[in-house]
């Protein structure tokens, strides 16, 4: 019994080490390979507990090891926007100034209902009050509303990270060339980009800054 | 990108501990089995109170390095070693060679169970 007790400490102690090492990142929406290392660090946390006749190290070293190897695999995802792309994904857009697109509901597996739930969770009732809808690659939905009469349209993602947003150039009736063009325009080169935002009247160009040391 | 620092601290640690348990499981089982061995020889030889000295040293190194070896491989393997090596100083006599030898190859392989149990790989 005592065992069991110390045990328990001892998990407890280390699973809430682990997670404040992985940052804040793991506490918020979970991307699918932040999901799985939770998963994985609370199974893993409960076969010591669960059978005794197990050594702590069973749990603790696995702990210890997942941590590690998710800190190093997020730091990989933010040198390397491709291999990012590869393991979260892309938002996918569902919803186009009003109209939805049912192909890229057909290829995500969400049915009608399940956003027109998920668009009632926001406060909104009829899919044409959309002006831009998102499945983010977490799987939740954002929704940004129609602009009213006089009101600025919400601003889209055009390029985030080197990754383009092909079917947000395609509604401006823009191309990959005229999105260079812009940058040229700009003086900036896709790389330098950071984040680039257009909502068919207005740019918002964020450029990328050397990381100061020790600040992730 | 302390994190990451971090994050290789946990490594280098992970990697220098697993090390120095693999260490110690391999020098604690070798010198368990080499001590079985040498009180069997010493009973084989008929000097059966010198055997049973090493036999009893033997258990009680074995149960020694029980705590520490807990933390490292399934208990109840640990459990079934100590088991064995008790009865192994009493069978140390000339009337009951046969159990002796038998005993003695079940703390052999019970042994290998111990290393087989840190070392195992899937």
């Amino acid at each position: 019994m005592i065992s069991s007790v110390v045990r328990t400490v001892l998990v407890y102690l280390a699973v809430v080490v682990a997670m404040r090492l992985m940052g804040k990142r793991q506490l918020g929406e979970l991307q699918p390979s932040e999901l799985v290392t939770t998963l994985l660090i609370s199974n893993v946390a409960s076969i010591c507990i669960d059978e005794p006749d197990l050594p702590l190290s069973a749990s603790l070293v696995p702990i210890f090891l997942i941590t590690a190897l998710e800190i190093l695999n997020s730091t990989l995802v933010w040198f390397c926007p491709k291999y990012a792309q590869l393991l979260l994904g892309k938002p996918v857009t569902i919803i186009r100034n009003g109209e939805i697109q049912q192909n890229e509901l057909a290829q995500l597996r969400i049915t009608a209902s399940d956003l027109a739930e998920a668009l009632r969770g926001k406060d909104i009732f009829s899919p044409e009050d959309v002006y831009w809808g998102v499945v983010e690659p977490n799987g939740s939905i954002t929704a940004a509303p129609m602009p009213q009469d006089g009101e600025a349209p919400p601003m889209l993602p055009l390029l985030i990270d080197k990754a383009v947003y092909k079917e947000n150039l395609a509604f401006f009736g823009m191309d990959a060339a005229a999105l260079d063009a812009l940058l040229v325009r700009q003086n900036v080169t896709r790389e330098k980009v950071l984040m680039l935002l257009y909502n068919g009247e207005k740019i918002v160009l964020i450029q990328k800054k050397a990381a100061p040391k020790g600040t992730a | 990108m302390k994190r990451n620092w971090y994050a290789a601290a946990i490594l280098l640690v992970l990697c220098l501990l697993l090390y120095l348990a693999g260490r110690y499981v391999t020098d604690t089982t070798d010198a368990m089995q080499a001590g079985v061995q040498r009180a069997y020889a010493l009973a084989e030889q008929g000097d059966y109170p010198a055997a049973r000295a090493a036999y009893a040293q033997t258990t009680w190194r074995a149960e020694r390095d029980s705590a520490l070896l807990a933390l490292l491989v399934r208990r109840n393997i640990i459990d079934q070693l100590n088991q064995t090596m008790a009865v192994l100083p009493p069978c140390a006599e000339a009337d009951s060679l046969a159990d002796l030898e038998m005993e003695t190859q079940r703390a052999c392989a019970q042994i290998a169970q111990v290393r087989q149990s840190f070392f195992g790989g899937f």
